[in-house]
């Protein structure tokens, strides 16, 4: 055994280790056995992000697995992102609207955060397919768990249909790369021009949109998340749509990079879409989930609104796409757990869901009160909470660029989201139409677990402190993402560079 | 000749997705999506025999594989959904728009 | 003569025909047989591309499994009885402009100066769908010609493809899919293990238990 072999394994152990959390809670729950989820769920998950860790820092050859997965300070940081979220959601994944037991959707989960660090990590379009579809099927199968509701069937049902839609007009998009290039790898595709890479481009930006949800294409958002079990929302709504989003933007940032002249107006447009009318129609919902739906739509085209900026590739762009991914992540996770705890997770989610649950919340239970405002102002940008620092590192980057309309624009969907995010606060804690007030509420019946309700809390806390936190101390997730090139000395230089691996087929293969 | 296998998968792919769009019967657009998965591979084996290159055809092998996942996730998925609904009609299940 | 242009003519077309009857005919399982000769088909077009072990395992796989498969499912699930009407699915909702179409034709004031059976025909949405159903066509043809013709013209290669040795063999395939790609492969078993998973949980149902009277005389028979 040589050092390309441990090299090599290096960059793809994380993923391994996620697999083998998900292969032995597959094996437990044969047993029955509870009280082993939460330790192992967090030996695991740290080995992960040790092992992440490590394969950002330690420089590997490019050979072997290095032509497939490559592993730098921007897959470290969307690791430590995709864990992170999937540790929370598998901590708010407790009772599901379903007498069976609640394993498989924990094995599900597994492997689907497995699928999305595999995205994260491909250098290779035959890699970047496959890890979308292990995160997809899981995802597919997941929507459906609670098999007694009607709404949960349908959902799985148009998640399904909707998905595998666009993951063939993406496969097209990499079918005609292949053909314009000859080569499936990320890097050496971005050196060949060629006309049909429009054309693979236009597939690619289509299909990706579906997935992403961006806006003549999310239809299927609401009705999914308002139709699956909200434990499996919360998944939902951060691990695939952060996975997403990282695989288009790896795919724009090293391989049509220098199509940059085409995609930047399309991605404008569609980032303004989406932002204006998925503020617009969140502002008539009354469902909280489809409300966070249709915020996940909109927070979509802040995200995408920075990818206008790749061209001029400045490494502080990288760092603020990915802290805006964390504080998405951080203030969905939280959102979802604190309405998980009021409406429970049971069957009666369906019916609790709407804005009347929340009426007096503020009074009857402060903390959870506090929570819940802490992360509607988070998710509308009022600072210093970090929702407003990533909207601002993203703003920074755009106008750096010629298109200042797109920040004004922005700005303006930012104003015109203040109104449904602050209308939950107003309810919580202010007198509605509803008039409910003073009337004792049972909130706590379907969680009659009291272990799933410390879970619960506990991630409520975990992300209401973080949403502090990296609001105030936003140069923490920079030194966070930096960390392994600066604690490895061995890497050459610190900037944050996408390396995309070397193109050296054949010699270094056959070690 | 090459151009017109391509051409045929072009075809083959619209077919598809125009039998996605019209068709209300979810096993019927379950086929369709299986059309278009074949277009993609028979557009990849093509340029694999142009460039006189492998790896498009490591590719289709791959592309199979995950088509009959699909397939199979899919199949329980429309069980499920006929166990609740006794019905594999899309119009008739579409009770989640409010 | 170019028999190999020739043969790719014809089962080129003749796939694409086969594939036109999956969407258009009316009874499920007819569209399952239609989907079994197309790839079947493209199985054949596959060996004119010389990739034999892929046509092989397109009929291994696709054939074999997949459209057997659905077969299974179109008669399990009844869906084989009545044929399916014109109509426009609710999944596409992007493209579903039957429901603005339907708020425009509602208004009875303007229908006045119109004749009964054309009004009659409106109250069904019969015109509506018929509608949608022609946006989505003309728009999915405006598509794939589209895309044929870019195909066409930004592709300069000569028509007749040099005689190159037969590159599908599966030794050469081999040594490409164990030497670079070993990795995927793993990850492909990942895959379908996620795919097993998915589709125990969602089709699985209990068994109903066995009233106690029952099971004992069950087991004394």
């Amino acid at each position: 055994m040589n050092i390309e072999f441990f090299d090599s394994i290096l960059r793809v152990l994380p993923v391994l280790v996620v697999i083998t959390l998900a292969i032995i809670q597959l094996l437990l729950g044969l047993s029955k056995e509870k009280s082993l989820k939460l330790p192992l769920l967090v030996l695991f998950v740290l080995f992960a992000v040790f092992f992440s860790f490590l394969g950002a820092g330690i420089p590997v050859k490019n050979g072997g697995a290095g032509l497939l997965f490559q592993a730098d300070s921007l897959t470290w940081s969307l690791n430590f992102i995709l864990l992170s979220a999937y540790f929370l959601s598998a901590c708010l994944n407790n009772k599901q609207a379903t007498d069976k037991s609640v394993v498989d959707s924990d094995v599900l989960m597994a492997f689907a955060t497995s699928g999305a660090m595999l995205m994260v990590a491909a250098a290779n379009l035959i890699v970047l397919f496959i890890g979308f579809e292990i995160l997809s099927i899981a995802v597919y199968a997941l929507s459906g768990v609670a098999k007694k509701e009607k709404a949960s069937a349908e959902a799985s049902l148009k998640y399904f249909i909707l998905g595998c839609f666009a993951s063939a007009f993406m496969l097209y998009g990499f079918a005609l790369i292949y053909g314009a290039t000859g080569n499936l790898d990320l890097a050496v595709i971005a050196k060949s021009d060629n006309t049909m890479l429009y054309l693979a481009l236009g597939l690619i930006i289509f299909g990706f949109a579906f997935k992403i949800g961006l806006m003549p294409f999310h239809y299927w958002k609401p009705d999914v998340y308002q139709g699956a079990p909200i434990t499996v929302v919360s998944f939902i709504a951060v691990v695939v749509q952060i996975a997403a989003l990282a695989a288009f933007f790896k795919l724009l940032a090293i391989s049509f990079i220098e199509f940059s002249a085409v995609w930047v107006p399309v991605i404008a447009g569609l980032a303004v879409l989406s932002m204006t009318v998925g503020n617009l129609l969140a502002l008539r919902q009354d469902s909280l989930k489809r409300m966070l739906a249709y915020s996940s739509i909109a927070h979509a085209g802040y995200i995408l609104m920075a990818f206008v900026a790749l061209k001029n590739s400045a490494e502080l762009l990288y760092s603020s796409i990915t802290y805006y991914l964390l504080a998405y992540a951080l203030m969905t996770i939280g959102a979802f757990a604190v309405l998980m705890l009021v409406t429970g997770a049971g069957a009666e989610q369906y019916k609790k869901d709407r804005l009347m649950t929340f009426d007096g919340l503020g009074w009857e239970r402060p903390a959870l009160g506090f929570a819940m405002t802490l992360f509607m102002l988070s998710l509308a940008g009022i600072p210093p909470l970090v929702g407003f620092v990533g909207k601002f590192y993203v703003f920074s980057e755009v106008i750096k660029t010629d298109l200042i309309w797109l920040v004004v624009a922005a700005a303006i969907n930012s104003v015109i989201s203040f109104c449904y995010y602050l209308r939950v606060v107003l309810v919580m804690y202010f007198k509605t139409e509803y008039g409910v007030k003073g009337k004792k509420r049972q909130t706590k019946d379907s969680l009659d677990n009291i272990l799933a309700t410390g879970y619960l809390k506990f991630v409520v806390t975990i992300s209401a402190v973080c949403v502090i936190f990296f609001g105030v101390y936003a140069q923490g997730w920079t030194k966070l993402s930096e960390l392994p090139n600066n604690l490895f000395s061995l890497k050459q230089s610190s900037k944050v560079k996408v390396d995309g691996a070397n193109m050296s087929h054949s010699v270094e293969l056959l070690h | 000749m090459i151009t017109f296998y391509l051409i045929i998968a072009a075809l083959l792919f619209g077919i598809g997705v125009l039998g996605i769009l019209v068709r209300r019967n979810v096993l019927v657009m379950l086929m369709c999506l299986e059309l278009m998965l074949n277009a993609v591979n028979l557009t990849l084996v093509a340029f694999s025999r142009l460039h006189a290159n492998l790896e498009g055809q490591i590719f289709v092998l791959f592309v199979m594989c995950v088509a009959a996942a699909e397939v199979v996730v899919g199949l329980a998925i429309i069980v499920n959904l006929f166990r609740n609904f006794y019905t594999v009609d899309v119009d008739i299940a579409n009770g989640l728009k409010n | 003569m170019d028999y190999e242009l020739i043969t790719a003519f014809i089962f080129g077309l003749l796939m694409l025909g086969v594939a036109l009857g999956v969407i258009v005919a009316r009874k499920p399982f007819a569209s399952a047989l239609f989907l079994l000769a197309t790839l079947l088909l493209m199985a054949i077009n596959f060996a004119l591309l010389s990739a034999d072990f892929l046509a092989v395992l397109q009929i291994m796989i696709y054939v074999g499994a997949i459209a057997v498969l659905i077969i299974f499912m179109v008669i399990l699930l009844g869906a084989g009885n009545k044929p399916n009407e014109i109509a426009s699915s609710g999944c596409a909702c992007f493209l579903n402009i039957s429901s603005w179409l339907d708020g425009f034709f509602d208004s009875s004031s303007k229908l006045e100066f119109i004749s009964e059976w054309f009004q009659r025909l409106v109250a069904q949405g019969l015109i509506s769908q018929l509608l949608t159903l022609a946006f989505k066509f003309f728009l999915v043809l405006l598509f794939s010609i589209g895309l044929s013709a870019l195909l066409y013209f930004s592709t300069d290669w000569e028509i007749t493809l040099p005689a190159v040795e037969r590159t599908g063999s599966i030794h050469e395939l081999g040594r490409v899919l164990f030497v670079k790609y070993t990795w995927v492969v793993e990850f492909i078993a990942i895959l379908i293990l996620v795919a097993i998973v998915g589709a125990v949980m969602l089709a699985h149902e209990e068994k109903q238990p066995l009233l106690p009277g029952r099971g004992l005389k069950a087991k004394q028979k």
